[in-house]
């Protein structure tokens, strides 16, 4: 008896110990099949694009909480990703509760937060997903930050601002994220000396002489500027990117296949980019709620291209009628329409200046910037005016934020779905189990 | 071949001519369906912009808690069903190995488990008629669950070899599956030491990114070796019998 027990003892531990292995070397070499459509676990091409500039070692320390498994093995899994696509990053994990000397020395003082060190500097992210990760790789070991100021005070989209339809809280968010340390020039009489980058973001009053003038010589000093105009730009402002090769045509694109669902806006799809001057441009396209297209035109001392246009089922309403207008042929444009222009202009000794000029702002807002490739098309268009450089692929998807649902079910249709997945089959296995249980009785 | 198939058509049969599968049926697609409306329900008013994340994360979640409720009951008659009627002695005169009989109890058990969990695919199939979806985060959904049906009929067979009391069978599982689950819900309460090697072994970690997604070959091996070992308990506890002298 003793025997047989021995022997079926060590066979479990055998058997035990071979799986047990199997499973460690699983562990040891991970694959992975990402079939979310967001490839959210597959690092985004603008996150590998920055750790392929990484020049030197990066640690990443991540503490968590011991009583959260599933968060600390997402984030755990998220800072492996970047283990294995650089090499030069290490990652270590720490229980917080276990580790209070480490979080100290690093400033940690609650769960889930982790800290990326290069060199001397360090900084926590304490939502760790891939945009705040990339971020603070960017701030720790990328290029320095670059000063970048809004001006306001003329209507436009304000980034303190919060408000969901008007406020541009997002597309500061997301511009410091990628190391554009954003402020506001309250009127633009004076441009800051460590000015990197001056966003006008939709003004609707004109801007004042001065204002108009201090721009102008920023941007022929070597200064780089972006306008985002809406149609019904102010007159100052178009007169003002007029002098740099651009002309805002006042006019209402019109793309029907852009529609965005259950709106009646006129949104255009930005369906091409300059390959020229974006090589890695985004997949997904940018949709601009109501766009004015733009031209280039001859001016001195510059040069101006076309940076997006639509496509060619795209028209331009001349008059900007209300919704509902149809293509009046001899009147209206047609599509493609450019509605993005990137200019150099020439400036003393040998300096450049960098201008983008977008027919539309209300992308940027609160409301839009998070619909389809909107955050990219901002993003892009900053680093090129703003860095030679250029970090052009595609963004992390940002997370998913709010309550909108893309799904809406009418009252007809979520019946449907309760009858026929709640009661139906149900019911039948009910009725199945009743008729069995009748049967068994009577045999 | 054929042996197991036999056994597993005589353990087919024995199951659905009784009430017991239907009425575990019955009680899994209500509970799955009920869950899939509820948390349908939930994404269209609240869930946010991501369906992966907002509606099938926790449409699967909540599947695999009813595979947990319903399984142990469906494999706690595989084995002590039969020994308390005798005819386990009875099969064992036939010339057929306990392997054999094993695969064939297990795959039963397993076919009616997988036509249960077919039955739920009604509710993605009605929402994709309604309104098209990204197909694939389901299909991961899906095989999370195969294989977690797999390892959960694995343990219950086990336990069922056990006792000839299908309650016993059915509580044993039960013990197995929701400490492996819980295990490392508290990794405070666990040394230091442990915890690493307890978080390989938590079946709630390896169930997650199926869920999320994600097919990960971490959670793939866990979930078969898990089943292995389970099943080699059973082969194990099945041969005792000959040491056993019985």
């Amino acid at each position: 008896m003793r025997r047989p027990a021995l022997l079926l003892g060590v066979q479990v531990a055998a058997v035990t110990a071979i799986l047990g292995c199997l499973v460690a070397i699983a562990a040891l070499h991970p694959r992975r099949l990402d079939l979310t459509p967001e490839r959210r676990f597959t690092l985004s091409p603008y996150t590998r694009e920055v750790l392929g500039r990484l020049t030197g070692d990066v640690r990443i320390s991540l503490f968590y909480s011991s009583q959260a498994g599933a968060l600390r093995r997402e984030m755990s899994d998220l800072l492996a990703l970047y283990q294995e696509a650089q090499p030069r990053i290490t990652v270590r994990a720490f229980d917080l509760d276990r580790s209070p000397g480490m979080a100290k020395r690093l400033g940690v003082g609650s769960y889930n937060t982790a800290v990326v060190e290069a060199g001397e500097r360090n900084q926590a992210v304490e939502v760790v997903n891939e945009e705040a990760v990339t971020a603070a790789l960017l701030a720790v070991a990328g290029t320095p930050p670059v000063a970048t100021y809004f001006v306001v005070g003329h209507g436009e989209h304000d980034p303190r601002d919060t408000d969901e339809r008007r406020g541009a809280s997002e597309a500061a968010r997301s511009l410091a994220a990628e190391g554009f340390r954003t402020g506001v020039l309250e009127g633009a009489a004076a441009v800051p000396a460590d000015a990197g980058l001056v966003v006008v973001a939709g003004p609707t009053r004109d801007l004042r002489p001065a204002e108009v003038e201090a721009l102008a010589a920023y941007v022929a000093g070597g200064g780089d500027a972006l306008f985002l105009c809406d149609p019904g730009t102010p007159p100052s402002v178009a007169a003002l990117v007029r002098r740099f090769g651009v002309e805002l045509a006042g006019d209402l694109v019109v793309d029907e296949r852009a529609r965005l669902f259950g709106t009646d806006g006129l949104s255009a799809r930005v369906a091409y980019l300059n390959q020229g001057l974006v090589p890695d441009a985004p997949e997904v396209q940018a949709l601009l709620p109501e766009a004015q297209s733009l031209r280039v035109i001859d001016a001195p001392g510059v040069r101006a291209d076309y940076l997006a246009t639509t496509a060619e089922g795209a028209w331009a309403d001349v008059d900007r009628r209300a919704d509902g207008a149809v293509f009046r042929p001899g009147h209206d444009r047609r599509g493609p329409l450019p509605i993005a222009t990137f200019t150099r202009v020439r400036a003393a000794g040998g300096r450049e200046g960098r201008l983008v000029v977008i027919g539309d702002a209300d992308f940027a807002t609160n409301l839009h910037l998070g619909v389809l490739g909107n955050r990219d098309l901002l993003l892009t268009a900053a680093e090129l005016v703003a860095r030679a450089d250029a970090l052009a692929a595609a963004r992390p998807a940002a997370p998913p934020g709010g309550t909108f649902s893309p799904l809406t079910l009418t009252a007809r249709e979520a019946r449907l779905v309760f009858w026929g997945v709640v009661v139906a089959p149900s019911a039948l296995m009910g009725a199945a189990a009743l008729a069995m249980a009748r049967r068994t009785r009577l045999a | 071949m054929t042996k197991i198939f036999l056994v597993c058509r005589r353990e087919l049969g024995a199951m659905c001519g009784g009430p017991l599968a239907w009425v575990l049926a019955a009680v899994f697609l209500l509970l799955t369906g009920y869950f899939f409306y509820s948390d349908l329900a939930l994404f269209v008013l609240v869930g946010g912009a991501n369906q992966t994340r907002g509606l099938w994360r926790f449409v699967f979640l909540d599947f695999r808690l009813v595979a947990l409720l319903v399984v142990p009951l469906l494999t706690m008659r595989l084995f002590a069903e039969e020994r308390k009627q005798g005819t386990l002695e009875l099969l064992w005169t036939f010339p057929v190995r306990d392997g054999e009989v094993l695969a064939g109890k297990v795959l039963a058990a397993l076919a009616l488990y997988l036509g249960m969990l077919a039955a739920t695919a009604i509710g993605p199939a009605l929402l994709y008629a309604l309104h098209p979806f990204a197909v694939a985060p389901v299909v991961a959904g899906y095989a999370g669950l195969v294989l977690l049906g797999v390892a959960f009929v694995a343990c219950g067979a086990a336990a069922s070899t056990v006792s000839e009391d299908q309650v016993v069978s059915a509580m044993l599982a039960y013990g197995v599956l929701v400490f492996a689950w819980f295990a490392t819900w508290n990794e405070a309460a666990i040394g230091e030491r442990i915890a690493p090697a307890l978080l390989q072994l938590s079946l709630f970690d390896h169930f997650y990114g199926f869920a999320q997604g994600v097919i990960d070959s971490r959670d793939v091996v866990y979930l078969l070796a898990f089943a292995a070992l389970f099943l080699f308990l059973a082969h194990r506890s099945l041969g005792a019998r000959a040491w056993r002298g019985l």
